[in-house]
């Protein structure tokens, strides 16, 4: 009696089980349907003819995907590759003195001692919450005075150091035990090499956060470009986008085809580093 | 090398960590610091180390003064108790590194390098990262980067703690080993009595900052400078008896017995004394006249061909080591006399030995 | 030891320099240094630029631009240079009895009110999914959190395309249902439940990562638990899964809160740049304070209005602080 109730119990569990992982991945798979649509369509679009991208009810998949036509106008009216050019150029400079700056002083603010630290750094901190929008207006004028505006310069110079990356890199500088430090020191290592040649490395995964996180905001970045470029050929892709849209007319076949450049390239180096991106995005979001 | 160090003091804030310490280790010694946990044996070990600036006093190496002397310049090897091995580099790098800053040629740092693995025996992982070791290894690993200098001294903090039990008693034996076959100065913390007993030359035992005794391990047990020494080493510890000198006898604290003992007349009449009695320095004897005194057995268990028993004087109990043929009982009458090593008599107040 | 180790290697004020405590030890700045000035030309001086900005009442002025650059390094001898600038709370009191402020206030509300408890809502009943132990979980993380990565003009283009009233996909979807088409873009009213949508699209891959770590860090433990006493899935997740992520929850609505208020870039694209079909029926507060500097010139107003939009989201910054404050002890 009581084995016959064990038994149907384990098989109800087993029924409830199957149905439950049936239904998870019912649901997970509308999700998912709804998250990556967008990207669907607008990748297929840029394949489609003006025909098929005004067609009701909608063409789900493209009649040819050699149809490359949008590209090609998308290319020919505006210069995205020198677009895409200027996007490389500015995110691999940002980045670049972005994290150096940000190496120099987490370590400063970790391992190296100088009066008031802890409270620089708190005060830092607090400037996290202050909007990008309210010191915008005033970086417009600065930028402006120091001659860069519609400039690529303009675009990095504003975006070479960053209290919230310097937060993240920190705190993981502060995790590395102080023995190693003293290890080093008693080694005869600088603070220069043990800076470069432990700490650095030991860093690797939490840089690679910083780096990626911050390329991504840098691909993106609109506004900033929107403020300070006035010439075509100083745009950087999403704003070289926007203006191609705002400027042509209302085929969305060449916009299709305009956007999947934009964003392919960060599909793909999210699908090679989705780890480190999550992990930071995991640590209190995106930007700071 | 000789290390002479000079009223070494250490203070953090309002905290004495190291208090008014001088004293002078031998060449190719190896010396413990030992001492309870807050002792200061640590923060000496990081002033030895350069780690730690000197609040006041001054460490000589040989002849030079290094006191102001940077941890980088002081030609000192350290090993850490975590052992602070780079994790991100093999082996082989670990070992390598001191020598890599000091921009010696590739090839001859490896030699090197691979010839203190040998020594430490560490030769067979020299291309793996410190996490695919064992903790054992780690701290081989750890005292073959510290040695690869050639340091003038080598420090050891804690250096067997983080080991199991087997272990430790294997890499207690490698650190005496390694220290004889280098013959370089070497200073070790430990808060561990039997460790420092067993390996060292000379222990530097330490209370509160303060330096209670510099001798050999042998010494510091058979000739205990004060209270705390005797009380810190030897297992079962040291019996205590609390009492009054009055007229040359020592008599129990609330007077329910006294006996005569001769170190009682060096004190003045009526300073509260401790009579430190070891385990093995108390044995029963025929008669009361050899007796030091009369006492009863409290209770006995067996060990072996010996008893340990509890023997009561007034309303006082101790340890002492009692055959068991003399089939002694719960209750039984007990002459105790005492041997000439191993009884101390102590002011109470200071804990300073009466001799 | 321990505790005095501790002591030794905390209060590092001197050890670590390894100098003379007497000597002056510039190293630590020279580490600074690029830091410490990229901070204070472009994050500092802004700050409080601003904040003086929105005191002086000349920069509300129709030559206010002209003015300002004259006069921008001027703090309080604005006359002797000839700008008709002086301190005041006229920016303030202009932009509380502006319309349009109250109404880019009312849309944001709107929007974050709409956004944030759906967004939230849904991600903890993905994140519970995306949690569970399932084939393709790698795969399905990647199609979840792709929206984070991508360029919101990309795609808001695309949503644009989506939304259109002839051939937009979303209108057919409701045609497929019997649901007559909606003009989303073209319908003043409708405007701001486009930006809704595309919102709570836009803003699930964060919430779903937030939630996803804060899962992570429950106990297996609670839910065998609550298996061996034979609780229901249904039951085991409102009575052990929400309780237990409820602080998670909290911060993660807070935080979905304060970038809600800041929504601007994906209106953007919608409506090619200006602020809903009409051009005034969308107002939010970034769109309102941008539009009062780069298109009005006013300057003082713009500051103004950015100062209060800075204490709303101070607001919910200090209570989300009290909130983990309170949720961790």
């Amino acid at each position: 009696m009581e084995t016959n109730e064990k038994v149907s119990l384990l098989t109800r569990i087993k029924r409830n089980v199957t149905l439950g992982k049936v239904l998870t991945y019912v649901f997970l798979a509308i999700g998912a349907l709804v998250m990556v649509w967008p990207f669907y369509w607008m990748i297929s679009s840029a394949f489609k003819t003006q025909l098929e991208i005004v067609s009701f009810p909608p063409a789900f998949v493209p009649n040819s995907w050699a149809y490359l036509e949008n590209f090609k106008i998308a290319f020919v009216k505006a210069p995205f590759a020198k677009y895409f050019f200027n996007s490389i150029v500015v995110t691999i400079a940002c980045v670049a003195c972005t994290t150096f700056t940000t190496i120099l002083a987490s370590f400063a603010f970790s391992r190296l001692n100088f009066k008031g630290r802890d409270l620089i750094f708190s005060l830092l901190l607090s400037f996290m919450m202050v909007p990008f929008e309210m010191v915008a207006m005033t970086n417009t004028t600065t930028i402006t005075q120091f001659g860069l505006n519609n400039s690529l310069l303009g675009l990095i110079v504003p975006f070479t150091t960053s209290i919230y990356y310097t937060f993240i890199l920190r705190n993981f500088f502060v995790s590395i035990p102080d023995s190693l430090y003293y290890s080093a020191r008693i080694d005869g290592a600088s603070n220069w090499q043990y800076l470069w040649k432990i700490m650095v490395p030991i860093a690797k995964p939490s840089l690679f956060t910083i780096i990626l996180l911050n390329a991504l905001t840098c691909w993106n970045s609109f506004f900033w470009p929107r403020i300070i470029i006035t010439s075509a050929e100083n745009r950087t892709l999403p704003f070289g986008l926007y203006a191609f849209m705002s400027e042509g007319g209302t085929e969305y076949g060449p916009y299709m085809a305009a956007a999947t450049i934009v964003v392919v390239p960060m599909i793909a180096l999210f699908l090679v580093a989705r780890k480190y991106i999550v992990n930071g995005v995991a640590r209190g979001g995106l930007k700071g | 090398m000789k290390i002479k160090i000079e009223h070494l003091t250490k203070r953090f804030g309002n905290f004495t960590a190291v208090d008014d310490f001088s004293t002078t280790f031998e060449d190719g010694e190896l010396i413990a610091l030992l001492g309870p946990s807050g002792c200061g044996k640590s923060t000496m070990l990081n002033m030895l180390s350069g780690i730690l600036p000197v609040t006041e006093g001054k460490i000589y190496f040989d002849d030079d003064d290094v006191t102001d002397v940077s941890p980088d310049k002081r030609g000192v090897g350290l090993v850490f108790q975590n052992y602070a091995l780079y994790p991100h580099m093999t082996v082989l790098q670990n070992i390598c590194f001191p020598l890599e800053i000091q921009k010696m040629p590739k090839e001859e740092r490896i030699a090197k390098a691979k010839e203190m693995a040998k020594l430490v025996h560490v030769d067979e992982f020299l291309d793996r990262k410190p996490g695919q070791l064992s903790g054992g290894q780690q701290q081989r690993v750890a005292i073959a980067r510290a040695l690869v200098k050639k340091p003038r001294l080598l420090l050891l903090d804690e250096p067997l703690s983080n080991l199991d039990a087997r272990l430790r008693l294997e890499m207690r034996e490698e650190i005496r080993r390694i220290q004889q076959e280098t013959g370089i100065t070497t200073v070790f913390v430990t808060h561990d009595q039997e460790e420092a007993m067993s390996i060292s030359d000379h222990i530097v035992l330490m209370k509160l900052g303060v330096k209670q005794q510099y001798a050999e391990p042998q010494e510091l047990y058979n000739d205990p400078a004060n209270n705390f020494v005797a009380d810190f080493l030897g297992n079962p510890p040291i019996n205590k008896i609390f009492g009054v000198a009055k007229g040359g006898n020592f008599e129990l604290e609330d007077g329910s017995a006294s006996f005569p003992f001769e170190l009682c007349s060096k004190v003045a009449e009526g300073t509260k004394v401790t009579l430190g009695i070891r385990a093995e320095s108390a044995y029963p004897v025929a008669t009361a006249e050899e007796a030091a005194f009369v006492g009863e057995v409290s209770s006995t268990y067996a060990m072996g061909k010996e008893e340990l028993g509890y023997i009561k004087i007034g309303n006082q109990e101790f340890r002492a080591y009692i055959a068991s043929e003399l089939g002694y009982k719960k209750g039984d009458a007990i002459n105790v006399g005492f041997k000439d090593r191993g009884v101390f008599l102590f002011v109470t107040e200071t804990g300073e030995r009466v001799r | 030891m321990a505790l005095f180790k501790k002591k030794a290697t905390n209060t590092n004020a001197e050890v670590d320099t390894f100098k003379s405590p007497n000597k002056l030890n510039i190293e630590p700045f020279l580490y600074l240094l690029p830091f410490i000035i990229g901070i204070l030309i472009f994050t500092i001086y802004p700050i409080f630029n601003v904040l003086r900005y929105s005191f002086i009442e000349g920069l509300g002025h129709p030559l206010g631009k002209q003015l300002a650059e004259r006069c921008t390094f001027i703090l309080t001898d604005a006359s002797a240079k000839g700008c008709d600038l002086t301190w005041g709370l006229g920016n303030f009191e202009y932009v509380l009895k502006d319309k349009y402020f109250w109404s880019a206030l009312k849309n944001t509300f709107q929007y974050v009110l709409c956004v944030v408890p759906v967004s939230t809502c849904l991600a903890i009943i993905f994140a519970v999914l995306l949690n569970q132990k399932i084939k393709l979980r790698g795969l399905f993380q990647t199609v979840f959190f792709l929206p984070m990565v991508t360029s919101s003009i990309a795609v808001g283009i695309c949503w644009k395309y989506l939304f259109n009233y002839n051939y937009g996909f979303i209108n057919y979807l409701l045609n497929t249902f019997g649901i007559a088409s909606v003009d989303w873009l073209g319908q003043a009213s409708m405007n701001i439940w486009a930006v809704i949508i595309y919102g709570i699209w836009d803003i699930m891959p964060m919430t779903i990562i937030l939630l996803l770590s804060g899962l992570q860090n429950i106990d297996e433990m609670y839910y065998t638990a609550a298996k061996v006493d034979g609780a229901k899935t249904l039951r085991i997740f409102f009575r052990i899964t929400v309780p237990l992520l409820a602080p998670t929850i909290g911060l993660v609505m807070i935080l979905n809160t304060i970038s809600c208020f800041k929504v601007y870039s994906s209106i953007f694209p919608l409506f090619n740049g200006s602020a809903g079909i009409t051009g005034k029926n969308l107002y939010t507060a970034v769109f309102y304070i941008y539009n009062q500097f780069f298109i009005n010139s006013k300057y003082g107003r713009a500051a103004a209005a950015a100062v209060l939009l800075f204490f709303i989201i101070f607001a919910f910054t200090m209570f989300q602080k009290w909130f983990q404050n309170k949720v961790s002890n």
